[in-house]
């Protein structure tokens, strides 16, 4: 009879049991490990051997197979180490555990015999949860993280001695004194809107963005503080449900980006890839079919900075995911999909050169529309509000009153979320007014009579194209829910026909 | 047709050993097969030219015609109805020229060049000439360059009317690209037309002689915003020794963009004041013409001032008034609105988009708000 040792690994953001089984077989001494590991899990034999050679072990000289099952699907990573040495100590009868049935195990083992700390733990262990396995053993670098399940026994462990002398009850289990460092977390409230001075009308608009998760872009000359309103764009934006920020750090856990031995993700990401990004890591990719940053801004706020000079694939790349909220990355070796749920707030100058409707600007409009055009229609399309950023006046900054604050202007988002919650409980995959169909616009925004006239006459004025009517709307419905407004009101239609920048300019342009 | 462009193509024979040749034979087929001595007889032409003459095939003039045929290029000659009396005033005017589009009987026009690197200024004034020269059905004539000659077709072709592009390559090449578009409207609504075989490409030698040419089929020509050694300077000068009237459209005295413009005016250029004075047959004083320009001005306000009020529906709100009032003069950004205003930018934002919407304001470029008219 072959030993069996339960461990877990990972597909996609979640996790699954793995059976490690363990044989010894009379003949010439080898030893292999089958069941589609990759090259982290081949090397395991090698620690193995380092560790088992301790003076508290010894290392079988006999053939040894050791098969990780579900042996059809591929699975990388250190983790299964703690596994297989402890399942080749029973094969052995080194040890004599009692119940080895209840128990996970997951950890990388150093070549002295201690357990270190590995990524994907989260997922793992919520998958145990799912799979009844009700104790979990772990490194003690990751019982933080694996802390975050609830209803389940974690044992966290230091050395490999220790996690046997437990499982043969020679030792009760003591819980290990984590030293909590002094973890200097970035303060989620070191930035804030109240330092944005001069900027009330656009702050508005991205606050009516985050209310009812419009994409933005902000058009504006270098310097204007695009780049410094993104960034707080998600301290307005609603504190994350526990579910959230579960869904949060296990994409970041796969990702091995886990801080601070594993904290929870309290606060929304914001991720800000620098244009130069590729394909595959901005929609995710590589050989192991990894999350890319669209994922890792899930929940959060996916910064485009200079969105212009992107590659124009690779942003198309981006259409897919943001309708959808999900991507599925298709490798050799893996095929996962990963959670996009993102806000993306956008960014870029209004030509080439930066400076156009300034007095330095020599662009032509001809030269204008072709910079724009850099960012494929569609995704323009799938922007509802374009707002120009002014540059403020450094002179005249002292004048200006403190702006908002984050706290202020995020209660106000929250208040106009909790609307569409309602309104969209019963209708699935839509919960916020920017997903609206045209079949819910037509239910959802009324218009009063002299709401109607003023969309027709802007219609008339700037040629706009049929389809950025229903963006029209469904911003005109946000400004409504943020005055807790049944009806849309003139006044919501009259601001939200200001959320057009780009396309009423292009109306003005002098070209064919 | 083939002979023509057999007679361009032989080194060393420039257009006006061309049109001597021309003016002797009559027809390029009785160049082609002239003898020695006849040939010698025409002036300017001496051994090496003949040899040149001579050592010339017909091969590269038939690549060049079915070129043409493939490409759909048409190709104007010396002698044809449609080449311009005018035009041949210039000494170096070709004797084929290819064009895509159609050109009409008397396509002559009014020239306007400039900058590549133009103002709003530049594009306005641009716009307002060229807009009334297409509503009065003259040809506008200029360079598919970026800048003020992109706007003048531009504009000319948004008002229905006629016009002309002399590029400074083949037809079938368009520069730069992102005139794509306009390029094929103008062969819709007029013609592009070079004198370089198609397949030639961009070459800095090339301009000047598309210069002089613009400036032969310009009866006038209108120079807005050039600097300092600008092409659009050659196109003047070369004007000015055909005896066309050369307007410059007056600027700034610090402006970089505008030397070459006010410089023109220094030396001798009319002042450009108002698109009448591009017809054939302006006004008497163009200072009659600042007058009227005024009175009309004043008159159009009147005239509005009466509509509106027939309408009814644009009796302005105390507040609309300041707004109004405030942006009159200069374009003011939405802050300094609201300072001024005393309130904050979001309380304003309907009133600004009733009265962007209603046409009173217009917001510029990069966000300023500005009156309308």
């Amino acid at each position: 009879m072959a030993s069996v040792v339960q461990s877990f690994s990972i597909k996609g953001v979640d996790g699954y049991v793995v059976e490690v089984e363990i044989k010894t077989i009379s003949g010439q001494p080898m030893f292999s490990i089958v069941g589609l590991g990759d090259t982290a899990v081949k090397e395991s034999k090698e620690r193995l051997e380092a560790v088992l050679s301790h003076k508290d072990f010894d290392f079988p000289q006999q053939k040894i197979v050791i098969n990780l099952a579900p042996s059809n699907l591929k699975k990388r990573g250190s983790h299964f180490d703690l596994a297989m040495a402890i399942g080749l100590l029973m094969e052995t009868n080194q040890i004599r555990p009692k119940e080895i049935k209840k128990y996970g195990f997951i950890g990388e083992l150093s070549l002295n015999g201690w357990l270190r700390p590995c990524i994907g733990v989260l997922p793992m262990v919520m998958a145990a949860k799912e799979a009844n396995v009700k104790d979990i053993i772990v490194p003690v670098g990751n019982m933080k993280e694996a802390g975050f399940v609830k209803g389940i026994n974690i044992y966290g462990f230091s050395k490999l001695k220790e996690v046997t002398n437990f499982l043969e009850g020679k030792e009760p289990y003591r819980v290990p004194v984590i030293e909590d460092e002094k973890i200097k977390e970035s303060d989620p409230y070191s930035i804030d809107f109240r330092d944005v001075q001069g900027q009330d009308a656009l702050i508005e608009y991205i606050v009516v963005a985050a209310s009812g998760g419009h994409n933005m872009l902000m058009i504006g000359v270098p310097g204007c503080g695009k780049s410094m309103i993104a960034k707080r764009v998600p301290t307005i934006l609603p504190n994350m449900t526990e579910e959230e920020a579960l869904e949060v750090t296990k994409i970041y856990s796969v990702a091995g980006l886990l801080k601070n031995r594993g904290s929870l993700i309290e606060h929304r990401p914001f991720r800000s890839p620098h244009h130069n990004a590729s394909t595959n890591a901005l929609i995710g990719g590589g050989n192991n079919a990894m999350p890319g940053e669209i994922s890792l801004a899930h929940n959060g706020v996916l910064f485009l900075d200079e969105i212009a000079e992107f590659n124009r694939k690779t942003l198309d790349g981006l259409r897919q995911p943001m309708e959808d909220k999900k991507v599925t990355i298709s490798r050799v070796n893996y095929t996962n999909t990963y959670p996009s749920n993102f806000m993306l707030v956008a960014a870029m100058n209004p030509c080439s050169c930066g400076y156009h409707g300034t007095d330095r600007c020599r662009c032509n409009d001809y030269e204008v529309l072709k910079y724009r055009q850099k960012v494929s229609g569609p995704i323009l399309d799938r922007m509802d509000i374009q707002k120009h950023v002014q540059p403020v006046d450094f002179m005249e900054l002292s004048g200006y009153k403190m702006g908002k604050t984050s706290k202020g202007l995020r209660e106000r988002v929250e208040s106009a979320r909790k609307i569409q919650q309602k309104r969209y409980e019963k209708i699935e995959y839509i919960n916020c007014n920017a997903q609206m169909t045209p079949a819910l616009i037509k239910e959802y925004c009324g218009l009063e009579v002299e709401g109607e006239r003023l969309l027709r006459l802007a219609y008339d004025r700037f040629q706009y194209s049929a389809r950025t009517f229903h963006k029209f709307l469904k911003v005109a419905r946000t400004f409504a829910d943020m005055e807790v407004s049944e009806n849309i009101r003139k006044k919501d239609i009259a601001a939200a026909l200001l959320a057009r920048d780009l396309d009423k300019e292009q109306a003005n342009m002098l070209v064919i | 047709m083939l002979y023509y462009i057999w007679l361009t193509t032989i080194k060393g024979i420039g257009p006006i050993s061309q049109k001597n040749l021309l003016k002797y034979f009559r027809t390029p087929e009785n160049i082609f097969r002239a003898n020695e001595k006849e040939i010698k007889n025409v002036v300017g032409i001496g051994d090496t030219l003949f040899g040149f003459i001579r050592g010339k095939n017909l091969d590269d003039a038939q690549i060049i015609l079915d070129k043409c045929d493939k490409l759909n290029i048409k190709i104007l000659t010396y002698n044809d109805e449609l080449y311009p009396e005018r035009v041949k005033e210039l000494a170096s005017s070709p004797i084929v020229l290819y064009y895509r589009g159609t050109i009409r009987r008397n396509a002559m026009g009014v020239g306007i060049v400039g900058s590549r690197k133009c103002t709003d200024y530049g594009k306005e004034v641009v716009k307002e000439a060229v807009t009334y020269l297409a509503e009065n059905d003259i040809t506008v004539i200029s360079g598919m360059a970026k800048g003020i000659d992109g706007y003048a077709h531009t504009a000319c072709l948004m008002a229905n009317g006629y016009t002309l592009a002399f590029l400074g390559n083949s037809v079938d090449i368009c520069y730069p690209k992102e005139h794509a578009r306009l390029m094929d409207s103008i062969v819709e609504n007029g013609a592009v037309i070079s004198e370089y075989p198609p397949t030639t490409g961009v070459r800095a030698e090339h301009f000047p002689r598309r210069n002089a040419i613009i400036s032969s089929f310009s009866n006038k020509l209108l120079v807005v915003e050039a600097a300092h050694k600008s092409g659009a300077l050659i196109t003047a000068r070369c004007a000015k020794e055909l005896k066309r009237e050369v307007y410059a459209a007056p600027n700034s005295i610090y402006s970089k963009n505008s030397y070459g413009a006010n410089r023109l005016i220094k030396g001798g250029a009319k002042i450009y004041l108002k698109p009448s004075q591009l017809l054939d047959n302006p006004g008497k004083d163009i200072f009659d013409g600042i007058i009227e320009k005024a009175k009309d001005n004043n008159h159009k306000k009147e005239e509005n001032a009466l509509e509106t009020l027939d309408a009814g529906q644009m009796i302005y709100s105390p507040m609309e008034m300041k707004i109004l009032d405030f942006v009159k003069d200069n374009p003011k950004t939405l802050g300094q609105i609201a300072d001024h205003l005393n309130c904050n930018e979001v309380e304003i934002l309907d009133i600004i988009s009733i009265l962007e919407i209603s046409g009173d304001i217009r917001t510029l470029p990069g966000g300023k708000i500005c009156c309308e008219g």
